[in-house]
């Protein structure tokens, strides 16, 4: 399996395409966690995972790319986290090697797994229950699934990856007690208590866009209506408050009204009330007016055939009387036939 | 600014309180009070009409109805 390159085409069609994907994140998290410096934590995992994928530069398509970006994060901070355990695991083994065969514990969901200080040596030592290693098997096939489930929204990607991390972090805090565990239940709460931040972290979200339709419908709540608000100068304490309300290609409806000086902002709002009111009452007969403008043509051309058929009608009984006629009737019937095109 | 116009006193008066208005090829109302002056009117149909602001101004009061006709001007190349 060969990492993807930078720059790739990434489309969920192609499971060779996801699966280098995949590999390609957990072979990102395991050189990540070699690096030198490289400190874990909740919100610096998800901002490495970030970063990763920002510098990856994959090419999805846009429908797709919510889809890609989720699987991507999933697996690397997954692997990363598996990749921590096993670091951290890996001098406490060492001595278990050392002690009795009980430290190699079989899943026990049941009972609390305490810490066995080696009598012989003194040692106390830090043990990661195994059933962790079990319960991310089991998130490994649901995120199997994860994966089947394609339809993520982009806004959630973040918040699916907290999701997977709390639920792992959680069930460490219910079955472990040292203080490792203890700080990843810190860790757990931080990341809990900052679920809603970790949605907005910078970077992430792509900046929305706002799309408006091309033809609008002729409906004052679903199209876009510009409002302008002048305050003439003021006179004699008042202001004239001048409103021109436009939708559409319309002319602007403009109404003036007058407002005290202390309470423009009062008056504001009640002359822009009254002009939405009137334009929302007036739009459906400017869109009548305009729609009528639009569609004359039909109607012009169903009146000419009957026309013509009379025109050919009368041509026709000239043409029963002398030949001279005839000759002159018949271009008059090539002219009807211009008509008639 | 160019035209700078108010309905000729001598004229007609206005005593109709709207005005027709015609500019781009639409004909819409206006409260005549807003209609009589250049600058006013300029000032209330920029944000919906930016051609207005170097646009001929003409006013017709027929019969106490004030109408102004805004035909703007096609300005030189390469101009801004």
């Amino acid at each position: 399996m060969e990492v993807l390159r930078s720059g790739s085409f990434v489309n969920l069609e192609s499971r060779e395409k996801i699966e280098q994907l995949i590999f390609t994140a957990k072979e990102l998290a395991v050189a990540a966690s070699r690096t030198d410096g490289f400190v874990s934590g909740g919100d610096a995992n998800q901002r490495l995972a970030l970063q990763m994928w920002d510098g990856a530069e994959y090419v999805c398509r846009d429908s797709e790319v919510a889809t890609i970006k989720n699987i991507f994060l999933s697996n690397f901070l997954q692997k990363l986290r598996e990749v921590i355990q096993q670091v951290s695991q890996a001098p406490p083994l060492k001595i278990e090697a050392a002690a009795e065969p009980p430290l190699a514990v079989t899943p026990s969901a049941s009972a609390p797994i305490v810490p066995e200080p080696l009598a012989s040596e003194g040692v106390a030592f830090v043990q990661q229950p195994p059933e962790l290693v079990v319960e991310l098997d089991e998130d490994e096939s649901t995120r199997a699934r994860s994966y089947s489930d394609e339809c993520v929204p982009e806004g959630e990607v973040e918040a699916l990856v907290a999701e997977t991390e709390e639920e792992e972090v959680s069930e460490s805090v219910a079955t472990s007690q040292p203080s490792s565990v203890d700080d990843d239940a810190a860790i757990a709460e931080s990341r809990i208590e900052e679920d809603g931040d970790a949605a907005t972290d910078e970077g992430a979200k792509p900046v929305e866009t706002i799309v408006l339709k091309e033809k609008e419908p002729y409906n004052f709540e679903s199209c876009t209506v510009t409002a302008v608000v002048q305050l003439l100068p003021e006179s004699e304490g008042t202001r004239k408050c001048v409103v021109s309300i436009r939708t559409h290609d319309f002319s602007p409806l403009v109404t003036i009204g007058d407002t005290r000086v202390a309470e423009t902002i009062a008056g504001i709002a009640n002359s822009l009330g009254r002009a939405f009111d009137q334009y929302r009452n007036e739009l459906p007969a400017r869109a009548a007016e305009k729609i009528k403008k639009e569609t004359p043509a039909p109607k012009k051309a169903s009146k000419t055939p009957p026309v013509k058929a009379a025109k050919a009608a009368a041509v026709a009984s000239k043409t029963s009387t002398p030949q001279p006629t005839t000759s002159a009737a018949s271009p008059n019937q090539d002219q009807q036939g211009l008509f008639g095109a | 600014m160019a035209n700078e116009q108010t309905t000729d006193s001598n004229a007609t008066p206005v005593t109709d309180p709207k005005a027709t208005i015609k500019i781009e090829g639409q004909e819409f109302e206006l409260d005549a009070q807003l209609a009589q002056e250049d600058k006013t009117l300029r000032t209330v149909l920029q944000p919906h009409f930016a051609s207005i602001e170097n646009a001929n101004i003409t006013r017709e009061v027929k019969e106490g109805k004030l109408t102004v006709s805004i035909v703007k001007k096609a300005q030189a190349k390469g101009s801004r």
